[in-house]
């Protein structure tokens, strides 16, 4: 029962969401933006104003967009963003709503947007004024993208070029790394790690909704990558180099990182000496005849998953004992709750 | 020129320009799919292709090009009647 009104509360408030978005974007284009023209002036200051209304608006989207409940969202490192001018800001893309998490941080953010948004009612006032259509062509592309980034913006780039297939690991097309290398600037890798996307991946209905809890975002800024080594080659091997760079680093970091986590935290909590973290399979059960751990062990090792990730567990032994099935349904558990 | 030195010469070019090993530029290997070139390198391999052959190449009839043979074919024809016009 809880369950189902949980369900159609998430049904209410992404209908909801979606509302909110469309008109949001809609009174920017129609009303918040002529008064920003009206009241700043020169030009580039305006349209710096501009970028800036819409990272702050994003920001407010995103805050309810939690407090409906529907998503949770980490930042890893956030003042790499705020820092990140003049860049390009590469990230993986597996949901909706990631470019609408980026720009929540990024303060003067400029993107590279998929054409068809300019013929989409509600946001072409915002993505005419602001932004770059992916259709434009390579030496268009180079000149739009070197006026934005000269002046302070960063350029978000998700060089997947559409979302995550959600069956097949992520390609990246070259087109950022080309980009980079033209332009002379360093790039900004950003890894988006999502819980369970169900209902804003590639291909989903737009009104499908995940039976699980709330979506969780984590985002994460990782060490910026100089253009300086690239430079001074045949730029289509350097763009080949680069974007395995970028690949490495937003495409082949490993996913079920907070799983090692929860390995290694099994093995120092328990004191397991003969075991290695890499040695527990994430599916065994833990307890029995897998690891074959007992109660006192559950005990302890709750404790130090309360402590680690401040989670709490519930009173009830049975939901509990789902939660200390595995490895997978541990971490899984541990994403969900964390706050 | 015949079309297995003009093979051997788009082999070299492409393995240089794009980091291929040259045995994965055989004859019938798709520039696309096979080698994975995007339209930028396309352009990229267009310069090269006239830097090579010292003539105008037109992107038009460079369209049509799907495979290794395909570029050979369309060298050799323009090294044979100026390219003026293809057939």
């Amino acid at each position: 029962m809880a369950n189902l009104l949980a369900y159609w509360w998430r049904v209410f408030a992404k209908t909801l969401s979606f509302a909110l978005f469309g008109i949001g974007a809609l009174l920017l284009s129609l009303l918040v933006f002529p008064a920003v023209r009206l009241l700043v002036h020169p030009r580039w200051r305006f349209r710096r104003a501009l970028r800036r209304t819409v990272s702050a608006s994003f920001w407010l989207f995103v805050w309810v967009m939690r407090l409906l409940g529907l998503i949770r969202v980490r930042i890893q490192s956030p003042e790499r963003l705020r820092a990140a001018r003049g860049v390009i800001v590469a990230a993986n893309h597996p949901s909706l709503i990631d470019v609408v998490i980026l720009i929540a941080h990024l303060p003067q953010a400029d993107c590279i947007v998929k054409t068809q948004l300019w013929s989409n009612p509600f946001v072409r006032g915002v993505v005419g004024s602001l932004y770059i259509p992916n259709s434009l062509d390579f030496e268009d592309t180079v000149a739009a993208c070197a006026a934005s980034l000269a002046e302070g913006n960063s350029l978000v780039i998700f060089p997947e070029g559409t979302r995550t297939a959600s069956d097949s690991a992520p390609r990246l097309k070259r087109g950022s790394a080309r980009l980079a290398l033209r332009l002379g600037c360093d790039l900004q890798p950003v890894l988006i790690r999502v819980s369970d996307p169900c209902g804003l991946r590639k291909g989903d209905p737009l009104f499908s909704y995940t039976r699980a809890g709330p979506m969780c975002f984590a985002v994460q800024p990782l060490e910026p990558i100089s253009i300086r080594s690239f430079l001074g080659q045949e730029p289509a091997r350097a763009a080949r180099f680069l974007t395995r760079e970028i690949e490495a680093r937003i495409v082949k970091l490993p996913v079920d990182s907070l799983e090692l986590e929860v390995k290694r935290l099994i093995v120092s909590a328990l004191d397991l000496e003969d075991v290695k973290p890499e040695d527990i399979n994430t599916d065994d059960p833990l307890f029995n005849d897998g690891l074959g751990l007992d109660s006192i062990d559950a005990l302890e090792l709750g404790i130090a998953i309360k402590k680690k990730y401040d989670v709490s567990f519930t009173a009830e032994d049975k939901e509990n004992r789902k939660h200390f099935a595995s490895v997978a349904a541990l971490a899984s558990f541990i994403r969900s709750a964390r706050p | 020129m015949t079309r297995d030195d003009i093979y051997r010469k788009v082999v070299e070019i492409l393995s240089e320009t794009f980091d291929l090993r040259p045995e994965q530029v055989t004859r019938d290997a798709l520039l696309v799919q096979d080698l994975d070139l995007d339209s930028i390198d396309a352009v990229d391999l267009l310069v090269k292709l006239q830097q090579y052959t010292n003539q105008k190449i037109d992107p038009e009839t460079f369209k049509q090009v799907r495979t290794i043979d395909d570029v050979v074919e369309a060298l050799h024809r323009l090294a044979t009647d100026g390219g003026s016009q293809g057939t």
